[in-house]
């Protein structure tokens, strides 16, 4: 049935029961033939090339200029004076910052309902005294958050018995222990024959963790004749504390004690002159005091002038918590970097009974249940108004940006293109309001291992002045393409180019605020990669063209380039291999290469295709279709195989940019009249 | 000289019953037909096969020569200019083992016949050569249709037919000598396409995509019960059919009916016109099996340049040839209902002109149109020869089918055994006939 489908089958199957070697098609279509689209990345491409040839180290970066035309960079921090670090150190913060201290509240514990109960077993005896009943059980404390513990000066455990019908206490012994940091620690013990169990903890230090409580009970039964099955019996145990001797309590925040001693750095003294910080200025202490004891605020500094003086915030009253303010005010203004040694401020706090090493509080005397609070705020109030840069004209700021690796991407160009001497783009930022030269000179071993030097930026080219929002963002023409052009034949083996820079500024005052307390200086250089194509005796003249293209390659090897031996023809034929290609191509008798393209490249580009005497272009467009056709005898060379035309990529004479992005999409179809006069084999040696 | 005088007495009285292209072997035109046979009391007649091919491009000669050919010659121009619109047709009937038992007594006429009834048509659309010969231009897609028709059944069944004598239809028209004849049989259907055609469809995007898709996929309905018998992949083992065919074959079978009417002239004996209604549905056939037929291939270039190194990589095909069972619906199929007629001209004692006419009506079936004349030649009711000229229109919803024939068949009738054969040339046009051919062999023996 499948056999019987289709003319096609049956014609098949005549043709295989036949004799048939050979089978002649003949027609005369006009065919297109889409290629598809290809996307070339060009800005990537060349970005990529340009990495690649610069090597993964370099200094020199790829990147876009403000038109977005690919451009190399070189962008490296020239100068950081983190001037936030002289006057900031540890918990306090200089910048405007305050030491806020929560109201806290410590409360010593009642341990009120703190009670155990101890249950046990007595079993009938052979005689009228039971064997001792030893267990274990431990008693809550609940002593609530930063009790570290405490010494009874008034204190007891009582103990109800609960003893079952038929016996009496003979004795009552306990041990108490705690265990804190791993470590277990008997606070209280009494073995002795004890009938009355009440235990006095006079003197006894209790730590805040539970308390293990060990008991033993012997009871005497009445009539043991009567006593003859097991009674359950239940003690309980009640912690009572009337007063503490004393109480420790953590109080990390109570450690407000601050020493900054922070010399100015050689830097800092090289770059600025002096800082002003804005009137008034200094230390505000607003604290509420509900100790039972006075705490003394001490302040000095040498450079704001704040001599060593002393605030009291009096211990609570009956009447509850005192609360005292005052102020550490500064008296200079002015902080001299230049001939001052450094930064200082001390500040302490004193409280006696507070451990600053551990951040333990002692109260003595204290009631159980009693709380005490205490809060409030020290105010660092230091504003940066100003600060006055020396004159650095005699001292510059010098730097390097070593190995630049300019050979490896003058290595991606043919000869016919070269660097230009485009301006290129300098950005300095962190330097507020003030007026420079930046002196760039390339240096170099040339072939012969002499030292040579291309002064890129002399003090006329390189004078640049800064906004006050620090920056500097201007157009400097150098003679950057010098440098750009050397190849490696220019350079001694093994040595790279140097491009060194010296930063000359004016002195100046410049406004600070709190937020710009750093001076971090950045110099950058985007050098657009803007070549000259240059005439030369392989460019060529393209009908309709002002300009002679000269050809470009994009890619090593060229993807366009069959002249290898061993590859295939463009149509993949090979030498002395019969392909049914060549007689679709021996048919045509006219083709047409269609381009439609659109170019974001900013790059105008050509395809051209030459063999024998045939020399064709295609410019392409920025947005169109360009075509290439080719008439019969001009397709006669197509049917020699190997064919194997010379097919370049060109571009125009003159200034060649290349958008960072730029993409050329190409659509490319083959429209073709044939006169197709076919022989298809069938057998072996048929033709 | 016994047995010649033997056989001319033969031939004499044969000649008297009378021998031409509306006796018996023609029943599937007119059930009447029975009434007119060659044998006073009982016949057996068989058909093992009469076979019709025809394309619509290639001479019959043509494919012959082929055979012994070297050089097969693709002039894609010429195809396109010779197919005209109606693509490279090719239709195959096959009717197969034909038989029928008949028996006169008098008036009354009885009888059973058995026969299958293959056919099939295709084409391959026009615009597919054209588009060799043409070429194509981008982002237009080129596609083209063709139908598929593939039905056979198997038939069977009783006849009966009854000479009037004088009688009134309303008092008014004499009855007498036509004669009425009728059929009740059941068909099974042994493949039947359901609404199938064959189509491909070609396209060059400017995308780089260039895409080619051509085949047909269409259920198949059959008495064969194919879910008894399908493997473990869906595909169907037919070497196991033959031992549930005859199951299948009883749960799938429907009934119909053929009426005829023809008017038999009392002094020569021969029908001179009729009409019937064949292949009136009485119950549906509901085939046991269905199957799913899948014949594709799809082939897809895409982005040569991105696969510039390695064109192959551009380049996916697929082919898919299956046949697999398949679940669905209960399947009513009905056998082409027809009205026929014919009318004879006789011209002299031995020869007379005979027009006849069928319209197959579109009952699940493509509309057909045969209209046919037919010259005989009687000669002593001994040898019988015709000569006609036939004309058969398959409607299609893509194509007209057509069919034009030049028809001839030879008998050689001795009474108690006739032998005739026939043989046409066919072709799409009545100036390209040749391009298929049909034969037939016909023998009946009685008395």
């Amino acid at each position: 049935m499948r056999k019987a489908f289709g003319l096609w089958t049956v014609a098949l199957l005549v043709l295989w029961s036949c004799e048939l070697q050979t089978i002649t098609v003949k027609a005369k279509p006009t065919v297109a033939l889409p290629a598809g689209t290809l996307s070339v990345e060009v800005g990537k491409t060349l970005t990529d090339a340009i990495k690649e040839g610069a090597g993964a180290d370099s200094p020199m970066t790829v990147s876009q200029d403000a038109e977005g035309n690919i451009a190399l960079v070189l962008d490296q921090k020239i100068l950081d004076l983190p001037l936030k670090d002289v006057f900031d150190s540890g918990a306090i913060d200089l910048g405007n910052l305050s030491a806020d201290i929560p109201e806290q509240t410590l409360e010593i514990p009642a341990f009120a309902g703190a009670t155990v109960t101890m249950p046990y077993t007595v079993n009938p005896p052979a005689r009228e005294m039971a064997p001792p009943i030893s267990n274990r059980v431990t008693l809550a404390m609940n002593a609530g958050s930063g009790f570290v513990g405490g010494k009874i000066q008034t204190g007891s455990l009582n103990v109800v018995p609960g003893l079952p019908a038929g016996t009496t206490l003979v004795s009552f012994k306990i041990t108490l222990s705690q265990t804190e940091g791993g470590v277990t620690k008997q606070v209280y013990t009494d073995t002795s024959f004890n009938p009355n169990p009440s235990f006095n903890l006079v003197g006894v230090e209790l730590g805040s963790t539970d308390i293990t409580v060990d008991y033993t009970i012997e009871v005497d039964i009445q009539d043991p004749m009567a006593f003859t099955s097991s009674a359950s019996g239940s003690a309980t145990a009640t912690l009572s504390v009337s007063s503490f001797q004393w109480v420790k309590f953590s109080a990390p925040n109570l450690d407000l004690s601050e020493t900054i001693n922070t010399p100015f750095s050689a830097d800092l003294k090289q770059f600025l002159d002096q800082v002003t910080i804005k009137d008034p200025a200094g230390i505000t202490v607003n604290f509420t005091n509900g100790l039972p004891m006075d705490m003394t605020f001490n302040v000095s500094s040498t450079i704001l002038g704040i001599a060593s003086s002393s605030l009291t915030v009096p211990a609570r009253t009956g009447s509850g918590p005192s609360t005292t303010s005052g102020n550490f005010a500064a008296t200079n203004f002015v902080i001299d970097v230049d001939g001052g040694a450094g930064f200082d401020l001390t500040f302490t706090v004193g409280l006696s009974g507070y451990d600053a090493a551990t951040k333990v509080l002692t109260l003595n005397n204290v009631t159980p249940g009693t709380t005490y609070t205490y809060g409030g705020k020290v105010i660092v109030d230091i504003v940066p108004v100003e600060a006055v840069i020396k004159n650095l004209d005699s001292t510059p700021l010098k730097g390097s940006f070593p190995g630049l690796p300019v050979d490896g991407v003058s290595s991606i160009l043919p000869a016919e293109l070269a660097f230009n001497s485009i301006p290129f783009e300098l950005t300095i930022s962190g330097l507020p309001n003030l007026s420079g030269k930046l002196l760039l000179t390339a240096k170099y071993k040339d072939a012969a291992n002499v030292d040579q030097t291309i002064t890129v930026l002399d003090a006329i080219s390189g004078a640049f002045s800064t906004k006050a929002d620090g920056t500097a963002n201007s157009i400097i023409s150098g003679n950057m393409k010098d440098v750009l052009n050397l190849r490696k034949e220019d350079l001694a083996t093994g040595t790279a180019v140097a491009l060194d820079y010296e930063l000359q500024i004016g002195g100046a005052t410049v406004p600070l605020t709190s937020n710009n307390w750093n001076f971090a200086a950045q110099l950058k250089l985007s050098i657009p990669f803007v070549l000259d194509v240059l005439d030369s005796p392989a460019a060529k003249v393209i009908p309709g063209e002002i300009a002679k293209y000269v050809p470009f390659k994009l890619k090593d090897p060229d993807p366009l380039d069959f002249s290898a031996p061993d590859k295939d023809d463009l149509f993949g034929r090979k030498v002395g291999v019969n392909s049914e290609l060549d007689d679709v191509i021996r048919g045509l008798t006219e083709a047409t290469l269609n381009l439609g393209s659109t170019n974001t490249t900013g790059l105008g580009m050509a395809l051209g295709v030459s063999y024998g005497s045939v020399q064709k272009f295609a410019v392409i467009k920025d947005s169109g279709v360009s075509s290439l056709t080719l008439n019969a005898a001009e397709l006669e060379p197509w049917k020699t195989v190997p064919f194997k035309p010379k097919m370049e990529l060109l571009v125009p004479v003159g200034t060649m940019k290349i958008k960072a992005t730029g993409v050329l999409d190409l659509n490319v179809s083959l429209q073709a009249k044939s006169d197709v006069d076919l022989d298809i084999a069938l057998k072996d040696g048929a033709k | 000289m016994k047995k010649l005088t033997f056989l001319i007495l033969l031939a004499l009285v044969a000649g008297i019953l009378g021998a031409d292209p509306t006796d018996t072997r023609y029943n599937d035109k007119n059930p009447a037909f029975f009434a007119n046979g060659h044998r006073f009391f009982l016949e057996l007649g068989v058909t093992p096969a009469e076979i019709k091919f025809q394309n619509s491009y290639m001479g019959i000669g043509e494919v012959i020569a082929l055979l012994n050919a070297k050089q097969l010659d693709l002039d894609f121009g010429k195809i396109v200019k010779e197919l005209g619109t109606g693509g490279w047709q090719y239709q195959l009937d096959a009717d197969l083992f034909r038989t029928h038992l008949a028996l006169q007594i008098g008036p009354l006429g009885l009888g059973a016949y058995a026969t299958t009834e293959n056919f099939f048509a295709s084409a391959l659309p026009t615009s597919l050569f054209d588009l060799f010969n043409s070429g194509w231009e981008l982002d237009k897609t080129v596609s083209g249709k063709a139908d598929v028709y593939l039905q056979s059944y198997l038939k069977g069944g009783l006849f009966a037919t009854w000479k009037l004598s004088r009688t009134y239809l309303f008092g008014l028209f004499n009855l007498e000598n036509y004669v009425l004849g009728g059929k009740l049989g059941t068909y099974a259907p042994l493949l039947y396409a359901d609404n199938a055609s064959f189509g491909y469809n070609f396209r060059a995007g400017s995308d780089g995509k260039i895409t080619f898709d051509a085949g047909a996929a269409f259920p198949l309905y059959t008495s064969i019960p194919v879910d008894q018998i399908k493997n473990p992949d869906g595909t169907v083992d037919f070497s196991r059919a033959g031992g549930v065919f005859s199951n299948g074959l009883n749960s799938s079978r429907g009934y119909y009916a053929d009426f005829g009417v023809a008017y038999k002239d009392p002094k020569t004996g021969k029908m001179l016109f009729g009409a019937s209604l064949l292949n009136f549905p009485l119950l549906p056939a509901r085939p046991a099996g269905k199957m799913a037929f899948n014949g594709t291939v799809t082939a897809v270039i895409d982005d040569i340049l991105g696969n510039y190194e390695d064109i192959s990589k551009a380049i996916t095909s697929n082919t898919v040839t299956e046949v697999k069972a398949s679940t669905g619906g209960d399947k009513s199929i009905f056998l082409p209902m027809t009205v026929a007629g014919f009318y004879r001209l006789p011209v002299l004692p031995i020869l007379s002109v005979i027009g006849d006419g069928a319209l197959v009506l579109p009952v699940n079936s493509p509309t057909q149109l045969r209209l046919v004349g037919t010259g005989d030649l009687n000669l002593f009711n001994v040898l019988d020869f015709t000569m006609g000229l036939g004309a058969e229109y398959t409607f299609g919803a893509n194509q007209i089918f057509s069919r034009y024939s030049l028809n001839s068949s030879l008998g050689l009738n001795l009474y108690i055994v006739e032998v005739m054969v026939n043989a046409s040339l066919t072709g799409p046009s009545p100036v390209s006939l040749g391009r298929g051919l049909s034969a037939g062999v016909f023998v009946a023996m009685g008395f």
